[in-house]
């Protein structure tokens, strides 16, 4: 009887250290996922020059990522990215950034805060209530 | 054979799979025409969506905030609020979401679109596509009209 109990025990021990042993591999490829992420973005920042930025957009026909002055006006960057992702042009387009909706479309890039890289989302007018 | 639809919804899926990795949002596609996904607010608030494709394009698919499973479905709890966009009853209203029809769901503000309709509907705008529509459901919780997290339950 007491040999079955601690068969039992060892059996439940076995059981939690195989799950710790789960949980520490997917918590060392997200660390691992992490590092190379940021090797690629200071890949990416080592070639960007002063007074550009790099923009990675998310758009309807997926990632567009460009690099721009920062002088460079939203009226400039919207139709060089609607061109080069193939969306429709017939469309009028809005950038985001966080909570910011980058209007008057006048402004420039730097004037919205936009530094070195900037994650942005590119979204037609008027798609809801 | 695949239908019409599971094609479609594959290729459309595409896209949203490359924002999905490169913003670190869970995409789950659970088969050819249903995923889940997890999209973050900006209060970090983090909500999910299971996503009903069925008849896609001839109807536009189903968004139902979910919980993080994706099991339980259109439960306050698991709604945004804050616009009648993220409308207070539970649905997205929009022409691109089928609950937004009161043909379709109760809850549906609109009576007055017609389903079949809807990639002609003046408010379904540029929103004519699965990453597209996600885009603008991430716009929306990261805006200035999202309140606040969830309703209370």
């Amino acid at each position: 009887m007491e040999n079955i109990d601690l068969l039992q025990q060892a059996e439940a021990h076995l059981q939690q250290a195989e799950a710790e042993l789960k949980s520490a591999e997917s918590a060392e490829r997200s660390a691992e996922h992490d590092v190379a992420v940021a090797l690629e973005e200071l890949k990416e920042l080592e070639e960007i020059k002063p007074h550009e930025i790099l923009l990675e957009i998310a758009t309807p026909n997926g990632l567009f990522k460009g690099i721009f002055a920062e002088s460079a006006k939203i009226s400039e960057v919207i139709p060089i990215v609607v061109e080069k992702k193939k969306l429709n042009d017939k469309d009028t387009f809005e950038l985001f950034h966080g909570e910011t909706e980058l209007q008057p479309t006048s402004r420039t890039l730097e004037s919205f805060g936009l530094k070195r890289k900037a994650k942005l989302e590119l979204v037609a007018t008027g798609s809801g209530v | 054979m695949a239908t019409a639809a599971e094609l479609t919804v594959a290729e459309e899926l595409v896209p949203l799979r490359e924002i999905a990795v490169s913003r670190g949002w869970n995409l789950k596609e659970l088969d050819p025409l249903h995923f889940h996904i997890a999209l973050p607010a900006k209060d970090k608030t983090v909500f999910y969506l299971f996503v009903d494709c069925e008849n896609y394009k001839a109807q536009p698919p189903a968004w139902h905030w979910c919980d993080a499973g994706g099991a339980l479905t259109d439960r306050a709890a698991d709604r945004p609020k804050g616009s009648g966009f993220l409308h207070p009853n539970g649905v997205i209203c929009a022409p691109w979401n089928r609950l937004a029809y009161k043909t379709v769901d109760s809850r549906g503000p609109h009576d007055n679109w017609t389903i079949g309709n809807w990639l002609q509907n003046s408010s379904t705008g540029g929103c004519t596509t699965l990453a597209h529509i996600v885009l603008r459901i991430f716009v929306e919780i990261n805006g200035p009209r999202f309140a606040s997290a969830r309703l209370a339950a």
